[in-house]
C-alpha cells in the first residue's frame, strides 16, 4: 500500500549554494569529518540516507577515529551491596564536564540502567572491556521484609563520598570503608566515638558494601574489582 | 649616513615596485577584477600554482568562470589577509603537513574570517576553495559548517541545511536504538 508523502515546499533560492556543496559526495565528507564529537556525527548520519553513506565511510571513519581517540578514564564506581537494590554511582570528580558521550555514559551509569527495570533487583557483576555485567533478579515477596524507615527514602543521605582522591563508604554499623584511589588500598576506619559524633543505631539491615569500579566503555584492560571483606 | 638612509629608502620602493609587479588579476564569473599577491595564489592555491607557473595568466584577468564575485573576492581577501599574518616559512611548512596531518584548528583570524560571511557566502566559499585547490581555506570553511551541527537534532540539522528528509519513522527509530548512547541527554 503506497502512501504519497506530501513533501516540504522546494529550497528557497537562496539555498542553492549550500545544497550545491552538501550535494557533493567528498564536499560533504570534507564536512563531516570535522563535527566535534561522535555524537554529532551519529546525528547527521541521521539527516539523511546519502548523509548516513557518507558519514560511515571507510576513510572518514578511519580519520574520525584518529581524530578522537577512545578516552581512558576510570568513569567511577558502582557500590553495591546484598540489600542494596540499585547500586549506587560515584562518578569520578576529574572528567571533563563538556564531553557530552562521558555524561550520557555517566547519567546512563547512574539511572536508567535501573530505572528501566524497576521491578528487579539489580546488581553489579563484573565490568571489563568497556562494558559492565548488570545482574538484575526479581524481587521475590517471599523473602521480602518490611522496615519502617526513619525518613523517607529521598532523605537518607548517600552513604558514600569522594573526597581527597579517596572513596569512602559507610560499611556495616561501626566502621567506614574507604579506597585509596591513588594506591589502589582499601582502608577501614572505625566511627569516630566521642564528643560531636553520635553514632547512630545502625539497623542490622544496613547493608555491607562492595565497590565495582566502572572503566570508559572504551577502556581495553581489565577492570579493577574489588570485594573488601566488610563484614567485620 | 645619507647614503646609507638612501639605500634603505631604495630598498623599500624596490619592494613595493616589486610586490604592485607581483600581483595576478583574477575575474569572477560577473567580469569583475580582483588583484591578488602572485606570492600568496600560488602558494596558497594549486590550481593557480599551476597556472602561473604555467604561464596561463591573463594580465587583463584570468578568467575564473566558476567564482561569483562575492566569493571571488572573500577568496583575495583570505589570501592577502594570510600572506600577512604569518610568516611565510612557517606556512611553507604548515601547508606541507596538511596531507599528514587530518585537520590543523582554524587560527584566530581565520575564526573571524569566516564568522563574518553569511550562510550562503561561506558556501560558496567553500565551492570556490574546492575549485580553486586551497586546501587550508577549504578545511577553515568545511570546519566552520561543521560547528553549525554543533549539539543540534538531525531535524535541526535538517532545518539549517535545507535537508529532505528520506528515512521512514522506522527506519530512523532502528538507528536511534542501535546507537542510543547519542541520543541520551534528548
Amino acid at each position: 500500500m503506497a502512501t504519497m508523502i506530501i513533501s516540504s515546499p522546494p529550497p528557497a533560492e537562496d539555498a542553492m549554494s549550500a545544497s550545491k556543496v552538501l550535494g557533493d559526495e567528498d564536499l560533504l565528507g570534507e564536512i563531516l569529518r570535522r563535527v566535534d564529537s561522535p555524537t554529532s556525527l551519529v546525528r547527521a548520519a541521521l539527516v539523511s540516507k546519502r548523509w548516513l553513506r557518507t558519514a560511515s565511510g571507510r576513510d572518514l571513519v578511519r580519520c574520525f577515529c584518529a581524530l578522537h581517540p577512545p578516552c581512558r578514564h576510570l568513569l567511577g564506581f558502582y557500590v553495591t551491596g546484598d540489600c542494596v537494590p540499585r547500586p549506587e554511582f560515584v562518578s569520578m570528580p576529574a572528567l571533563e564536564p563538556h564531553d557530552r558521550e562521558l555524561s550520557a555514559v555517566l547519567r546512563q551509569a547512574s539511572n536508567s540502567v535501573f530505572e528501566a527495570f524497576p521491578e528487579y533487583s539489580s546488581r553489579v557483576w563484573d565490568s571489563r572491556d568497556g562494558r559492565v555485567l548488570f545482574d538484575f533478579t526479581e524481587t521475590s515477596t517471599e523473602h521480602g521484609a518490611e522496615a519502617v524507615l526513619a525518613m523517607a527514602p529521598d532523605r537518607i543521605p548517600l552513604l558514600t563520598r569522594l573526597a581527597s582522591g579517596k572513596l569512602y563508604m559507610v560499611a556495616v554499623a561501626g566502621y567506614i570503608l574507604g579506597l585509596d584511589m591513588a594506591t589502589s588500598e582499601l582502608l577501614r576506619h572505625r566511627l569516630p566515638r566521642g564528643r560531636g559524633v553520635r553514632v547512630l543505631r545502625q539497623p542490622c539491615s544496613l547493608p555491607g558494601r562492595r565497590l565495582c569500579s566502572v572503566p570508559h566503555p572504551s577502556h581495553g584492560r581489565s577492570a579493577l574489582r574489588l570485594a573488601p571483606q566488610d563484614r567485620g | 649616513m645619507e647614503v646609507d638612509k638612501g639605500k634603505g629608502e631604495a630598498e623599500e620602493t624596490r619592494k613595493v615596485a616589486e610586490a604592485d609587479r607581483d600581483t595576478v588579476t583574477l575575474k569572477s564569473s560577473d567580469g569583475k577584477l580582483f588583484e591578488v599577491s602572485k606570492e600568496a595564489a600560488a602558494r596558497l592555491s594549486t590550481v593557480l600554482a599551476g597556472m602561473i607557473a604555467g604561464g596561463s595568466i591573463d594580465d587583463n584577468g584570468t578568467d575564473l568562470k566558476q567564482i561569483g564575485s562575492e566569493a571571488l573576492e572573500n577568496v583575495v581577501d583570505y589570501c592577502n589577509k594570510h600572506a600577512n599574518s604569518i610568516p611565510s616559512a612557517a606556512l611553507i611548512s604548515s601547508s606541507i603537513s596538511f596531507n599528514t596531518a587530518p585537520f590543523k584548528e582554524p587560527e584566530e583570524w581565520e575564526r573571524k574570517f569566516v564568522d563574518r560571511l553569511s550562510h550562503d557566502a561561506l558556501f560558496d566559499l567553500v565551492e570556490a576553495a574546492n575549485f580553486l585547490g586551497m586546501e587550508r581555506l577549504l578545511d577553515v570553511t568545511c570546519h566552520k559548517i561543521s560547528e553549525m551541527m554543533k549539539g543540534k537534532s538531525p531535524d535541526q540539522i535538517r532545518e539549517v541545511f535545507n535537508i529532505k528528509n528520506d528515512y521512514t519513522k522506522e527506519e530512523l527509530e532502528e538507528i536511534r536504538q542501535e546507537l542510543a548512547w547519542a541520543f541520551y541527554d534528548d
